[in-house]
């Protein structure tokens, strides 16, 4: 009734082996387990560590040095508290221009930043895995909108004793046509250089020039004639760009504010604007003179400059 | 009936060795399911708490990006110094709904957010913010939990730009049994404020 055979050796060895896989399969996807947490966590750390460095990068503005002093920057972090896993961090910062489709001539510069965070990570057994790396990239495009301000400082109300008495006064000077040679540079400080500012665009602009001018008359015995005029205008290059010019009278007006456009701006070449004034005679009396002193007490220069259409 | 008796003995039984050798087996057996148990309701354990850990410090700094941009005010107390430096607290007027952010300084809905490693709010303490608003109302949460030990440092690093904010945040993992895993999970945003700057002016 009862079978009397037993298991025989083939059949014990048979199920060892396969147990034996089982449970060797079993226990490495259980070892294996961390291991796969481990890499997750060190590619999110990367990531971490790329995603901040880039929000850095493009906190900075297009020209800003500190954009320029992390080309090609490539430091080792510290190491990982608990395994030992190193960091390295590259960042790159490439010049790159997009040209529009022809006949278009228009380029849009652009700076290119990659970021790069290698590591290499140890497996289960010890071995050092080939070196990973997490890269992102994101463009820094060339600002659309540039402005720079300029101010002298506040000259003293007619006060020569002080230290910062004010300038040397404007002198009368006739009028000789519309673009007059008597246009002096309004200096930037006393005795000192004139106003210069230096434009250099890597597009071509519309630079809109507002600037303002604050004056102290100091009338002598003679009465100023409320035809009086001062002549200012914004000078770019020496003048080769036609502008505007414009005769604001003494009595009536002390703050002079006028804005400038100057259309298509080359690109790539350095642009000198000065502000340039002049106290203009009486066309209409020649024989008048008077003995006003006129005086700068400040000026204030703002330019934006656009890309032109 | 002899018969019958001499047939059933003639079964033969289990040996003092089979018995031994089953009873090796079994306790092998039991030892291993135990143990395969044991580690892996460990592992579900670690799982679950990396889990936990990275749901808290990514829903921390997702709620630090959105709601320190539209920062209108910084209290003097919490501005940095120019220079590498940090802070522990954080505190500013800014948005209640940080998708409508309108910089009305003095706005009744604007909320005076305060970030603090030691918030409480309805009796649960950790990482998180507390604000009250124009109208005196007082909100808050708790963003990352006191067992994970949250240590928030928003710094400035050397030449950072004035409006941009490096918020570091640091948990720990109570759990040893995480072997090879590091104990301490520690991530860095980096936030740019719209309206004003997070460094003092001197």
């Amino acid at each position: 009734m009862l079978s009397k055979k037993g298991v025989g050796l083939i059949e014990i060895l048979v199920g060892i082996v396969i147990l034996g896989i089982v449970i060797t399969s079993v226990s490495t996807a259980l070892s294996n387990g961390f291991y796969f947490i481990k890499r997750s966590e060190h590619k999110s750390k990367a990531m971490d560590i790329a995603y901040y460095e880039m929000s850095r990068a493009l906190s900075r503005s297009y020209d800003s040095p500190l954009l320029r002093d992390v080309i090609n920057q490539n430091v080792t972090l510290t190491a990982d508290e608990d395994d030992g896993t190193d960091y390295t961090l590259n960042i790159r910062v490439d010049d790159e221009v997009l040209r529009e489709p022809l006949p278009s001539t228009n380029v849009i510069p652009y700076r290119n930043i990659t970021v790069e965070c290698s590591y290499r990570e140890k497996k289960a057994q010890g071995v050092l895995t080939p070196t990973k790396t997490v890269r992102l990239t994101n463009i820094l495009p060339y600002s659309y909108l540039h402005t720079v301000s300029f101010a002298t400082p506040a000259f003293a109300v007619n006060n020569p004793i002080a230290a910062n008495a004010p300038l040397v006064p404007l002198p009368m000077l006739p009028i000789n046509n519309a673009d007059s040679n008597n246009y002096r540079n309004i200096p930037e400080q006393r005795g000192s250089k004139d106003i210069e500012i230096l434009l250099n665009y890597e597009v071509e602009k519309d630079i809109i020039v507002n600037y303002n001018i604050a004056i102290n008359p100091v009338i002598g015995t003679m009465q100023l004639p409320s035809f009086a005029l001062i002549k200012t205008r914004a000078t770019l290059d020496n003048n080769a760009f036609s502008t505007l010019e414009t005769g604001t009278p003494i009595l009536s007006q002390l703050f002079i504010c006028n804005e400038v456009v100057f259309k298509n701006v080359a690109p790539n070449v350095n642009h000198v604007l000065r502000i340039q004034w002049y106290r203009e005679t009486y066309p209409v009396l020649p024989a008048l003179v008077d003995d006003a002193n006129i005086y700068l007490r400040r000026c204030e220069v703002t330019v934006r400059a656009y890309e032109s259409n | 009936m002899n018969q019958i008796n001499k047939k059933i003995f003639k079964i033969k039984a289990f040996t003092l060795i089979d018995l031994l050798f089953s009873l090796v087996m079994i306790s092998f057996l039991f030892f291993s399911v135990y143990f395969v148990g044991i580690y892996t309701l460990d592992q579900i354990s670690v799982y679950s708490q990396r889990h936990d850990m990275y749901s808290q410090i990514n829903y921390a700094i997702a709620d630090l990006e959105q709601r320190i941009p539209s920062a209108m005010v910084i209290d003097p107390n919490t501005l940095l110094l120019p220079g590498a430096n940090e802070i522990n607290n954080f505190i500013f007027q800014g948005e209640k709904d940080v998708f409508v952010i309108n910089h009305n300084v003095g706005d009744n809905n604007n909320v005076v957010y305060t970030y603090s490693n030691t918030t409480t709010i309805n009796g649960i303490t950790g990482f998180g913010w507390s604000g009250v608003n124009g109208f005196n109302q007082r909100s808050g949460e708790i963003l990352i939990e006191e067992r994970y030990h949250p240590q928030v440092r928003f710094m400035r690093e050397d030449d950072d730009e004035p409006n941009f904010l490096t918020v570091e945040v640091r948990i720990e993992s109570n759990n040893n049994r995480a072997k090879g895993l590091a104990r301490v999970v520690v991530k860095r945003t980096g936030i740019r404020l719209l309206y004003v700057d997070v460094v003092q002016r001197m």
